[in-house]
């Protein structure tokens, strides 16, 4: 029965797992707590490390794969037994992981991404992943030329001005907080001000101009500096390389990322401007297969980051040379927008949120002893913040209102949508379209209107468009009706 | 805007009402049974008094009646406004009674099916069709047993029909 094509992963499973077994952890440190000596103590530690690495060994042992005739077979379990097949040709996409322990060994994290779900070969040295990728990616492309080879790399100014637009100003409060010595003393060789001990000679009373646009600019100093390093460690490397029908990405510098993504596969192309990368003329481009939300990428979740800043001029020719999409021929097409009457619907958490804020916020000033003292000012600078949160809550609602919209065109779906200041612009392959579905309550239909969503074949790209005419189901349905009947054909 | 959630070609029988009510009737039952019995041992343990037995009772009673009344209009209502209907390319499902759903689901998208049946529902012959789909799953409730094949081989024959490739 053994078969010599079986291969075992790397030996460094046994190490990893070792201690990722939670459960037994917990036990061991449940029963910590009852023991009385340190006798029992090493005793119960050796039971512990002993019952885990024999776990872990056999688990080893009997978690093997091989590749036979287009297809990987994993197989794992000790007493109950499973048995994965994966034909070459249901797999979405492959992409490693590779974090700095595995760096220091050799060895990455390995996941087929197949529509539903993933099998993880991980950890296996580099050597047998770039094996399977290539032995799952050749029997698809059947021996091509690759003639149309390019890569796109990010260049330092590319980053540099990446961590300005994305800035990073929860990291960067914490990383004052956590590190404020060191920091100080770096700012302080650097450029001989000691912040700390300027705040201790200020008189707070007196009203320092010079004194608060130190503050400001140091402040807006740690906070390029660290999102700047953040970027690095995040995009150290990146490179996306092109080819006729797959595309290859690779970035990171202590969690290393490298994907193979068929072409083919793609659902979604997502072009993002956030208020910033518009004013400079940027965008970030995204893209969705059947399955990236298990690419571990935790800051943008579970797309996977084609081009995380690029102008947008460079985008839009990618767009048209890579994937063969022609951004502008969609521009000014008949777009079905949010309808007038859906603007009342858009505001009413906010007004009741705004409304409930306001008389809460009052309340609590009148009553609370401790501003008896500064009432006045109190009162004023909270409705000031009350009123400018207001402002930017209105703002956020007309600059939906305004740029909201979709269009049914003849390959592709397109949907803008907008999220806090930023204009999304997704094109979806109306074939990737599974169910549609709407829903509307009492409250909406007096309107007409409802929620209608497209949902996509694999996870995460599904088209939510909120707050459209319900008329507009029956025209989306029997889109996506025809789209099919002709893909059939 | 009322043809999009117009009833479609098949709608609940009257059976299924019965079934909804005794199955919430059983289990208000049987969480009601459980509130009784450990509310008279801890009167019969003395850890509490009469009148917070009376009041726990009172409690549950009330829970119990309102748990009904409103199982008997979610019910009636359910049945009134759920119904499916089978197209050339899709299953269409409407719903929902205070917020209105309407679900369309194209066989090619279909993995497989299922059948699904509890005791109340085996006893007035009633079974659940579960479709599996490329992505989640999705339910067709209360068929007549009688019905079920025919309606389970229709979706597989129209699934059939396409050959799509993803």
């Amino acid at each position: 029965m053994d078969n010599s094509n079986k291969k075992r992963l790397h030996w460094f499973f046994i190490v990893s797992n070792f201690f990722k077994n939670h459960q037994l952890l917990i036990i061991f440190l449940i029963n910590a707590f009852n023991i009385k000596n340190m006798f029992e103590f090493i005793i119960m530690s050796v039971v512990f490390i002993g019952i885990n690495l024999l776990y872990q060994v056999l688990s080893y042992y009997y978690t093997t794969y091989e590749i036979i005739n287009s297809t990987i077979i994993y197989r794992y379990g000790i007493f109950k037994k499973t048995e994965k097949t994966i034909k070459f040709e249901s797999v979405q996409n492959i992409d490693t992981n590779v974090n700095f322990i595995y760096q220091l060994f050799n060895i990455v994290s390995l996941d087929i991404n197949l529509i539903e779900g993933k099998v993880s070969l991980n950890p296996i040295s580099i050597k047998e992943a770039n094996h399977i990728i290539f032995t799952t990616n050749s029997s698809n492309t059947i021996e091509k030329e690759y003639n149309n080879n390019n890569s796109i790399t990010l260049s330092l100014k590319d980053l540099s001005i990446l961590a300005i637009l994305k800035s990073r100003m929860l990291i960067t409060f914490f990383a004052i907080l956590a590190l404020g010595d060191d920091l100080n003393d770096i700012l302080s060789k650097i450029f001989k001000f000691d912040i700390f001990s300027y705040i201790g000679s200020v008189n707070p009373d007196a009203f320092d101009t010079v004194y608060m646009i130190k503050i400001a600019m140091i402040i807006i100093i740690l906070l390029f500096m660290i999102s700047f390093i953040v970027t690095i460690i995040k995009f150290y490397n990146f490179r996306l390389e092109n080819k006729d029908d797959q595309l290859i990405l690779k970035y990171g510098l202590l969690n290393k990322i490298s994907m193979v993504i068929k072409k083919e596969r793609i659902q979604k192309i997502s072009i993002e401007q956030g208020l910033r990368f518009r004013i400079f003329g940027y965008s970030n481009l995204k893209i969705i297969t059947y399955s990236s939300d298990s690419v571990e990428d935790l800051s943008f979740k579970n797309h996977i980051n084609l081009l995380p800043i690029a102008k947008n001029e460079f985008v839009l020719n990618f767009l048209k040379n890579s994937l063969h999409l022609d951004v502008n021929q969609y521009n000014n097409k008949d777009y079905v927008k949010i309808p007038q009457n859906a603007k009342f619907l858009l505001m009413r958490y906010r007004i009741i949120f705004f409304l409930v804020m306001l008389i809460f916020t009052n309340i609590l000033i009148h009553y609370m002893p401790a501003f008896y003292d500064y009432k006045t000012y109190i009162y004023l600078l909270a409705n000031m913040i009350l009123f400018i949160l207001i402002l930017i809550s209105y703002l956020m609602l007309r600059h939906t209102i305004k740029y909201t919209a979709s269009y049914l065109a003849k390959d592709k779906i397109i949907n803008i949508r907008t999220h806090t200041f930023s204009i999304i612009k997704e094109y979806i392959m109306p074939e990737k379209i599974g169910s549609i579905s709407i829903k509307t309550n009492r409250l909406l239909r007096k309107r007409n209107i409802g929620h209608i969503t497209l949902n996509a074949l694999g996870t995460f790209s599904d088209i939510h468009l909120s707050y459209y005419n319900i008329d507009y189901f029956d025209t989306v349905q029997n889109y996506i009706a025809r789209k099919r009947e002709v893909n059939n054909e | 805007m009322n043809n999009i959630f117009k009833t479609q070609e098949y709608r609940l029988d009257d059976d299924v009402r019965k079934i909804m009510i005794l199955a919430d009737f059983i289990g208000l039952g049987i969480l009601s049974t459980i509130t009784l019995c450990v509310s008279i041992f801890l009167i019969i343990k003395e850890y509490i008094s009469m009148k917070t037995f009376f009041i726990i009772l009172s409690i549950n009673l009330s829970i119990f009646i309102i748990t009904l009344l409103y199982s008997l209009f979610s019910s009636k209502m359910y049945q009134k406004y759920y119904s499916y209907s089978f197209t050339k390319e899709a299953i269409i499902i409407t719903s929902g009674i205070f917020s209105k759903n309407k679900d369309y689901i194209p066989y090619h998208i279909i993995q497989n099916i299922d059948v699904a049946t509890g005791p109340i529902m085996r006893k007035y012959n009633y079974s659940n069709l579960k479709l599996h789909l490329i992505r989640g799953y999705a339910s067709i409730n209360y068929i007549k047993n009688d019905k079920i094949e025919a309606i389970k081989q229709s979706i597989l024959d129209n699934k059939n029909q396409y050959n799509l490739k993803y």
